[in-house]
């Protein structure tokens, strides 16, 4: 008989009771894999964003409105993207690995970058001096003042 | 025994298409301090020159998108200026080398100042320094086809930093070092501080006889710097440029301000925070107050505004 149960020593009520027990399994499996995906695209996201988002100045104004006022580059600011890097400190010598040209290019540093290791270039902050400018006493002992003048560096808006 | 401010010593010659002088408190200091200083500037030229085709920048520059190893003098000066552009929001911008070429300044300063006729290109915004990938590790550099870095706005301050903590380190004594206006000291400074002349509204060149402060104020350590639109200028068909680029358009930075000084940790933070300044406008009181940086910001009618302790006067 085609329409007889197939298990037919089981009670009438079996079959809907499997056949909601394999829907709660779907159910169940739907929501991981929507899980699972949304797992994947956020990490999409998270890898791909930061060459997409546009520069802004809302980090800035907000770095100027917090304290301590030292402005530090931030990979949390929303909207803010780093560049691909990790944090460089220079190091005192040419690494081996460079190639023939760069180390001849590197050569004629050797000996200002022997001392260098004592200027650490503090870039990574917009920070304060200790002591701020003080006026100038009308001293007219004093030697020539040395010039400030129009910064000439050409670039960098 | 004389005041400190006589026994000073100073030496100044011409350097990076601009000038430079040491200054040192103790006299029998300077030919080393020189020599030390000549160095260091004969390096960041070296690494960092946009127009020197033996220069790793030009070879960076123009290596189509590949990976270049560099020294560690060039990886410190590109980590330098991608912090300034990362710190400003992008208003410090090393990836601006392909709006300066389009502005006719694509050869030393000197003779691209000598090409009057019309432009031929559309201005071109930056902003692509993000796509800069730095190996510090290497190191090594990759920049994206198409973009052109310059590394002008912080490189000479860099240089003014590594010199002057070169200097201290080698003689022991108080130093100021002076690159074309982007001032480091370090050391003992004289009695009372280093006597810094503030210029706002020269005609400037590779020269130092023509300036004439408007301020005299004393520092004592950090550094110093001083940005304007007045310093390298030029005229291309009929119209008026300057060296300091706003990103965003590609264009010179209009701004409300002719000179802005800033007195920071070190030159390398000054000159970005005077460099930010000129292309933000107004709204540079209130960021440089909120970080307190000591600055004194000219405008173009004369009138000045200072802010974080800077002197008045």
């Amino acid at each position: 008989m085609r329409d007889r149960p197939e298990f037919p020593e089981e009670q009438p009520g079996a079959a809907r009771a499997d056949g909601l027990r394999r829907l709660s399994r779907l159910t169940w499996r739907a929501a991981q894999l929507s899980a699972v995906t949304a797992v994947g695209f956020a990490a999409l996201f998270a890898r791909t964003a930061p060459g997409q988002t546009a520069a802004g100045d809302s980090t800035a104004a907000a770095a100027a409105k917090t304290s301590p006022p030292v402005a530090t580059p931030s990979s949390s600011s929303p909207g803010k993207a780093r560049p691909k890097r990790v944090r460089a400190t220079a190091s005192a010598s040419p690494q081996a690995g460079a190639g023939p040209a760069t180390q001849a290019a590197a050569q004629p540093t050797a000996k200002a970058s022997q001392t260098a290791a004592a200027a650490p270039s503090k870039s990574a902050t917009l920070a304060p001096p200790s002591t701020a400018p003080a006026p100038a006493p009308s001293a007219s002992s004093a030697a020539a003042p040395t010039p400030t003048v129009s910064s000439t560096s050409h670039g960098g808006g | 025994m004389p005041p400190a401010s006589v026994m000073m010593a100073a030496r100044t010659f011409p350097a990076l298409g601009t000038f430079a002088t040491v200054l040192v408190a103790e006299p029998g200091a300077l030919d080393l301090a020189h020599e030390l200083l000549a160095a260091e500037l004969d390096a960041i030229d070296l690494a960092c020159s946009r127009f020197r085709p033996d220069s790793e920048l030009w070879r960076v520059n123009h290596a189509r998108g590949q990976r270049v190893p560099v020294s560690p003098l060039f990886a410190e000066a590109l980590a330098v200026a991608l912090d300034a552009a990362e710190l400003t929001d992008g208003d410090v911008d090393p990836s601006c080398g392909q709006s300066l070429v389009r502005l006719g300044y694509d050869r030393d300063f000197a003779q691209a100042r000598r090409h009057t006729d019309p432009l031929r290109q559309p201005p071109m915004p930056a902003g692509g320094w993000r796509g800069v990938t730095l190996d510090p590790g290497q190191p090594a550099v990759r920049v994206p086809p198409g973009i052109l870095l310059d590394l002008g706005a912080t490189a000479k301050a860099l240089a003014a930093d590594r010199a002057a903590a070169a200097i201290e380190a080698a003689t022991g004594g108080g130093v100021l070092v002076n690159l074309g206006g982007d001032i480091r000291v370090a050391g003992d400074p004289p009695d009372g501080g280093w006597r810094v002349g503030i210029a706002d509204d020269i005609d400037f060149d590779a020269s130092t006889a023509r300036i004439e402060p408007r301020q005299v104020v004393m520092i004592s350590d950090g550094g110093l710097a001083t940005s304007s639109p007045l310093g390298r200028a030029w005229r291309r068909g009929g119209t008026d440029l300057h060296h300091i680029i706003d990103p965003s358009t590609g264009r010179p930075a209009t701004s409300c301000w002719r000179t802005v000084s800033v007195a920071a940790a070190s030159c390398v933070e000054a000159n970005i925070a005077s460099t930010a300044a000129i292309v933000r406008g107004e709204r540079a009181i209130g960021w440089l107050d909120g970080l307190r940086l000591p600055a004194r910001l000219a405008r173009h009618d004369g009138t000045v505004v200072v802010v974080a302790g800077w002197p008045a006067g």
